[in-house]
C-alpha cells in the first residue's frame, strides 16, 4: 500500500501537463457532455428582450486582459444579443481597456448586422472619478462625458446619444466587470432604480447571489459559464466555441475532482503507515 | 500580414508567460516586464487621450478657461507628503478626500446593505409551494446559525447556542468552499481561453 502515499507528492509539471492535454482534448474533438442554461442567463436575456423602444443600454465595461478569457466571451455575447435585437447601447467603463476592447468586438460584429457607430453605438471611454462621477453622470449625462472616446465629436452631434439626458434614459445597465466595480453601479440601481445585470467573472459569483435575490440585479453571467449559456440562448457566432470551452472545463474540473480524492487517499495511507511505524 | 505577425507575438508572449509552469526563467522574467512596461505606457496614453486632454486641457487652454489651472495646483499638493516640512499642504488635500470618500462609503452602505437586510425578512410559508417555504426556512436557519456564531460577547457553551453557533461555522465552511470552486473555475477559464488562441488562432488546429 505504500505505493499509495505517492499520490501526495505528485509532480506539479506532470499535474500542468495532464490538465493541458485535458483541456485541449474536447477543443480538438467533439464531447458531448450535458449543457443547461440558468435563470440568471435568462434574466438578463428577458430584460434585453422586454427593454422599452424609448431606452438605451448603458455597458459598463469593467474588464481588461487580465479577465479577457471570461469577460470579452460574455462582452461578445451581450453585444451580439444588443445588435440583434436592435437595442441602441453606450459603452463606457472603468477600466482603460474596457471601452475599447468593447469598441473593436462591437465594431465586429457591427459588419454581420449592419450597425453603424453613432446610431446604433457610442462609445463614451473610460472614466475615472468613481462613485462621484457616477452619480453625476445619473444628474446629467451630456455635461458628465461632453465628447465620445472614437471620433471626439460632442456627445450632441449623435442622434443615439442626445436622447440620453439623465439615469431616467437608460432602460437597463449592464456590467461585464473582472473585479468589485459592481458595488457602484447596485448603488446606482438601488438609489434611481434602474434595472443592473451584472456579467462577472466566477470568483465574483458567490458574491452576487444575495443580489439576484433582492431583487438589485435582473440577471446575471457567471465567468465563461456564463457566456456560454447566453451564446446558447441569442444562438449567437460564438456559441460552439464557448460550448467546446465548457466542455473543457468539465474535463478539467473532472481532473481537480480525481486529484483531490487521490492526495486525500495519499493522506490518509501515510498517517496509517507513520501509526503503524 | 500585420495580423500574422501580432497573431505570433502574441503567442510567443503567452508561451513565454506559461513557461513559469517548469521553471523560472529568464524567457518567462522578459515578457512579464514586457507586460507590466506596455501596461503602464498604454495606461499614461489612454489617461491623457480619454480624460485628461479632453477634461481639463482643452477647457483651460482651448476654451479659455483658466481656472482649471487650480486643478493641477491643487493636486500636486499631494506630492508634498515627501517633504516633512510642507507635509500640512499634503494633509489638506488628503483630509478633503477622505471627507469625500467617507460620505460616499455611508451612501454606499444605505444603497448596498438596506436592501439586503429586507430580502432577508422571509415568510416561512409552505403553501402555496412547499420547495419556497423549504428555501425560505434553510435561508432563516443559515442567516440566524452564521449571526449566531459572531455573536462573541454571550457565551456559546449553552444549548441551543452552542449547535446553531457549529452549525453556523459549517455553513460558513460551505460558503468558503463555493468561493474556492469559483475561483478554480474562473482561472481555468483563462487557461481555456489562451489555449483556445494558440490552437485556434496560432496554429489553426481547430475550428468552430
Amino acid at each position: 500500500m505504500e505505493w499509495l502515499v505517492k499520490f501526495r507528492y505528485i509532480n506539479r509539471q506532470w499535474i500542468f501537463l495532464t490538465l493541458a492535454l485535458l483541456v485541449a482534448l474536447p477543443l480538438l474533438l467533439i464531447l458531448p457532455l450535458p449543457f443547461f442554461v440558468g435563470p440568471q442567463a435568462r434574466g438578463l436575456y428577458e430584460a434585453v428582450k422586454e427593454l422599452p423602444p424609448d431606452k438605451v443600454v448603458l455597458l459598463a465595461m469593467d474588464w481588461g486582459p487580465a479577465t479577457k478569457g471570461e469577460s470579452m466571451w460574455q462582452a461578445q455575447a451581450v453585444i451580439e444579443h444588443l445588435f440583434k435585437e436592435k437595442k441602441p447601447f453606450i459603452i463606457t467603463g472603468y477600466d482603460i481597456l474596457g471601452p475599447q476592447l468593447s469598441q473593436e468586438l462591437a465594431e465586429e460584429l457591427a459588419k454581420k448586422y449592419g450597425a453603424t457607430y453613432g446610431e446604433n453605438w457610442v462609445n463614451v471611454g473610460f472614466i475615472t472619478g468613481g462613485l462621484a462621477f457616477l452619480l453625476r453622470m445619473a444628474k446629467n449625462f451630456q455635461q458628465a462625458f461632453k465628447t465620445d472616446s472614437i471620433q471626439h465629436k460632442p456627445l450632441s452631434s449623435y442622434s443615439l446619444a442626445r436622447r440620453v439626458k439623465d439615469i431616467q434614459d437608460i432602460g437597463l445597465i449592464i456590467n461585464v466587470t473582472g473585479s468589485g466595480s459592481y458595488g457602484d453601479w447596485i448603488i446606482i440601481q438601488t438609489t434611481y432604480q434602474v434595472p443592473l445585470a451584472v456579467a462577472c467573472t466566477a470568483v465574483i459569483t458567490p458574491d452576487l447571489y444575495p443580489f439576484l435575490d433582492s431583487k438589485q440585479l435582473v440577471g446575471m453571467l457567471s465567468g465563461l459559464k456564463g457566456a456560454a449559456e447566453y451564446e446558447t440562448l441569442i444562438g449567437g457566432s460564438h456559441s460552439k466555441a464557448t460550448l467546446k470551452m465548457m466542455m473543457s472545463q468539465s474535463m478539467a474540473h473532472l481532473l481537480i475532482i480525481i486529484l483531490i480524492i487521490l492526495g486525500n487517499i495519499g493522506l490518509l495511507f501515510e498517517r496509517r503507515l507513520r501509526r503503524s511505524a | 500580414m500585420l495580423e500574422v505577425v501580432v497573431t505570433w507575438l502574441a503567442a510567443i508572449a503567452t508561451l513565454g508567460i506559461y513557461s513559469i509552469l517548469y521553471k523560472e526563467n529568464p524567457f518567462y522574467r522578459f515578457f512579464e516586464h514586457l507586460f507590466i512596461g506596455l501596461g503602464l505606457g498604454w495606461t499614461i496614453f489612454a489617461v491623457w487621450k480619454d480624460i485628461l486632454h479632453p477634461k481639463w486641457w482643452t477647457p483651460m487652454v482651448v476654451e479659455g478657461r483658466w481656472y482649471w489651472i487650480f486643478a493641477m495646483i491643487i493636486g500636486s499638493l499631494y506630492y508634498f507628503i515627501f517633504s516633512p516640512r510642507f507635509a500640512w499642504m499634503a494633509r489638506l488635500v488628503i483630509s478633503t478626500m477622505m471627507g469625500l470618500t467617507a460620505g460616499l462609503v455611508f451612501k454606499s452602505f444605505a444603497a448596498i446593505y438596506i436592501p439586503q437586510i429586507e430580502a432577508s425578512f422571509r415568510a416561512v410559508r409552505f403553501s402555496p409551494s412547499l420547495a419556497g417555504g423549504l428555501n425560505n426556512l434553510l435561508s432563516t436557519l443559515i442567516l440566524l446559525s452564521v449571526l449566531i456564531y459572531f455573536l462573541f460577547t454571550i457565551s456559546q457553551e449553552r444549548q441551543p447556542l452552542s449547535t446553531l453557533s457549529k452549525l453556523g461555522r459549517w455553513f460558513i465552511m460551505l460558503g468558503l468552499g463555493a468561493m474556492f470552486g469559483s475561483t478554480v473555475m474562473a482561472r481555468l477559464s483563462l487557461f481555456i481561453d489562451r489555449l483556445t488562441f494558440l490552437l485556434h488562432d496560432w496554429l489553426k488546429i481547430i475550428r468552430f
